[in-house]
């Protein structure tokens, strides 16, 4: 089973700094105003350029522990800009219109938010659980 | 994949702590998912000695008594391993050291005081051999830390799909190059071909030309099996390969090494000495290097000879011409082949290999011959052949290199970063592409390189020139 929350955006103005800026929002809202976000090179078939997006581990405040493998940061999902290849193939001329788009992986977000350590819970159909939210 | 970076040094020098060399590559979205650090664990005392004489143990089958030479003093050990002899130069644990979970300490067995244990590779942690003690390169300086002569750093690197020219240390060392402004260094070898050339001694017919677009045969004769120089095998260890025997070791590191999957046959193995590149018949089958018989399909593409199958091409060779250790004459493969054919073969098969992620990935057609050359050289040199002059090369029609109209404006309209035309040619040169700024205006032509197949129009040049820009440039809106 898999589960993902999806962002898309298409314009004629939208660039890879209102990705940027849309996504660090987004983490802050999630994770707290002080959160640090870094930026990765990454690869997806639907984007080009494609990143990674890290904020600093929530757990350890960035000092390096096991949930984020002792590297101070915590991958939350993968985004970029629309692929041409996207855009044509739904009628869009990408040297007019370009866009952004992300996905994140919600059981990810809520695991960190609420420093839950088993993925099963979401699926486990325990009241007890459900009813804490 | 993983790479020993005293491997990867070969190829470039690397300028900064192996702690900031994996940040960087992976910000540049070459992602090192774990740093592995050899000998970090052996300490001060666990030192290369040499065994300055040996003894039988009286009353025992298997111990001996070792006098060891650390350069400094000389210690008596009581060792159960079978392969020491006079003069080998070993590790050796004094007292006081740890050897994973084991103490040494000073004993008394049999008569003899014992001060120490001499280690193999699977005692050190850089092998799974514990069949007797590590032998060290007869070079080795005596009564040196351990760590200093065998200590490695090796990365893990997670490689995406759309970069099967990661998948080699050159290609990676061409990143850490680019990023790190330093030269590249990639092996030119140099061969001395005799006798009757390769042209005359096999005959090539490729028959699914869709599925192999390039097939590339070299042959080397008078060749003696035997194990592969300490060094080879270490770094094939070091990155994640058992040893086997020279021939075997060398078109393994040539693969880590120039990322081209080779194969090599038994020469006098091939029947009618013709190798046949087809789709399998119905009902057709093999046995693989790996003793398995296996059912073939006619979507999978075969290595055959006149009277049958000999490979499953990219995945596995066949067990009827394999190289062995009677093997004189090797026919080496150094081939190129359509990544979604091997994919799927793989899959039906249930056999993933190093070949065959590999091939899956798409790789470079102009890398076969490099490989193979490069092949000849290491054979010749550590399994003392004839290197036949010249190569078998099928390549009915060699890919156009691929050009690009890119601009500055590209950059700035996907990223809102302002770059200049200087930065931009600078960029993407290191990486490898031929750049040709025009004069009047901020547009250049841009000649994609042909170990670069995932680069196809403007976006991918984007995305090249913001990996090359280090600290995160496109500024948040």
């Amino acid at each position: 089973m898999f589960h993902q929350v999806e962002g898309l955006l298409i314009d004629e103005y939208c660039t890879m700094g209102d990705l940027k800026g849309c996504l660090e929002r987004l983490a802050r809202a999630l994770f707290g105003e002080g959160r640090q976000v870094r930026f990765r090179g990454s690869y997806f078939p639907f984007t080009e350029p494609s990143a990674e997006m890290d904020i600093d581990c929530p757990i350890c405040a960035g000092v390096g522990c096991r949930t984020c493998k002792y590297t101070g940061w915590i991958e939350m999902l993968g985004c970029g800009m629309v692929h041409p290849h996207v855009l044509r193939g739904v009628g869009y001329d990408p040297a007019k219109y370009r866009g952004f788009a992300f996905g994140i992986g919600p059981e990810r977000v809520a695991i960190l938010r609420h420093t839950i350590e088993e993925i099963r819970l979401f699926s486990a159909n325990d009241l007890r659980f459900l009813k804490q939210f | 994949m993983k790479v020993p970076l005293s491997w990867l040094k070969e190829y470039v020098d690397i300028t900064m702590p192996p702690e900031a060399l994996a940040h960087t590559l992976t910000m540049a979205g070459l992602e090192v998912e774990a740093i592995e650090y050899i000998g970090a664990d052996w300490g001060e005392d666990i030192i290369t000695a040499q065994i300055a004489h040996l003894e039988k143990v009286a009353g025992s089958d298997h111990l001996s008594y070792a006098r060891v030479n650390t350069g400094t003093e000389e210690l008596g050990i009581i060792c159960g391993a079978p392969n020491i002899k006079q003069g080998d130069k070993v590790p050796l644990a004094r007292v006081g050291a740890k050897v994973g979970d084991l103490s040494i300490g000073e004993k008394k067995t049999m008569g003899y005081h014992s001060q120490g244990m001499l280690c193999s590779p699977r005692e050190l942690g850089i092998g799974n051999d514990h069949s007797g003690i590590y032998i060290l390169d007869p070079a080795t300086p005596l009564g040196q830390k351990l760590v200093d002569v065998l200590g490695e750093v090796v990365f893990e690197f997670a490689i995406k799909a759309n970069r099967g020219d990661l998948s080699s240390i050159i290609g990676i060392a061409r990143e850490v190059a680019a990023l790190t402004k330093q030269e590249l260094r990639i092996p030119q070898p140099v061969l001395h071909e005799r006798g009757r050339p390769t042209a005359e001694m096999v005959k090539v017919t490729v028959e699914d030309t869709d599925l192999c677009p390039r097939y590339s045969a070299r042959i080397i004769s008078n060749i003696e099996i035997g194990p592969s120089p300490e060094w080879m095998g270490r770094r094939l260890l070091a990155a994640g390969m058992r040893p086997i025997n020279n021939v075997v070791d060398i078109t393994n590191y040539v693969m880590l090494e120039f990322g081209q999957p080779l194969h090599g046959f038994d020469y006098d193995l091939v029947r009618h000495h013709h190798i046949i590149v087809r789709r399998a018949r119905p009902g057709e089958e093999i046995v693989t290097l790996d003793g398995v018989k296996r059912k073939l399909t006619p979507d999978m593409l075969l290595i055959a000879d006149p009277e049958g199958p000999i490979a499953i091409a990219g995945v596995m060779g066949g067990a009827i011409s394999e190289v062995n250790d009677n093997t004189t004459t090797v026919l080496l493969e150094a081939a190129n082949f359509q990544a979604a054919s091997v994919r799927r073969t793989s899959v039906e098969l249930g056999l993933r290999t190093d070949a065959s992620s590999r091939f899956e990935k798409r790789l470079d057609p102009e890398l076969t011959v490099a490989g193979a050359n490069r092949a000849m050289q290491l054979m010749a040199e550590h399994a003392g052949g004839t290197v036949h002059p010249g190569v078998v090369d099928c390549y009915p029609s060699p890919p156009q290199p691929r050009t690009i109209t890119f601009s500055t404006d590209d950059v700035e309209w996907l990223t809102a970063v302002k770059v200049t035309q200087h930065e931009v040619v600078e960029a993407l040169s290191w990486l490898g592409f031929i750049v040709v700024p025009d004069e009047h205006s901020n547009s250049m032509q841009v000649t994609v390189p042909t170990f670069r197949p995932d680069v196809v129009e403007s976006a991918d040049l984007v995305e090249e020139v913001l990996r090359m820009m280090h600290d995160q440039p496109a500024g948040s809106r």
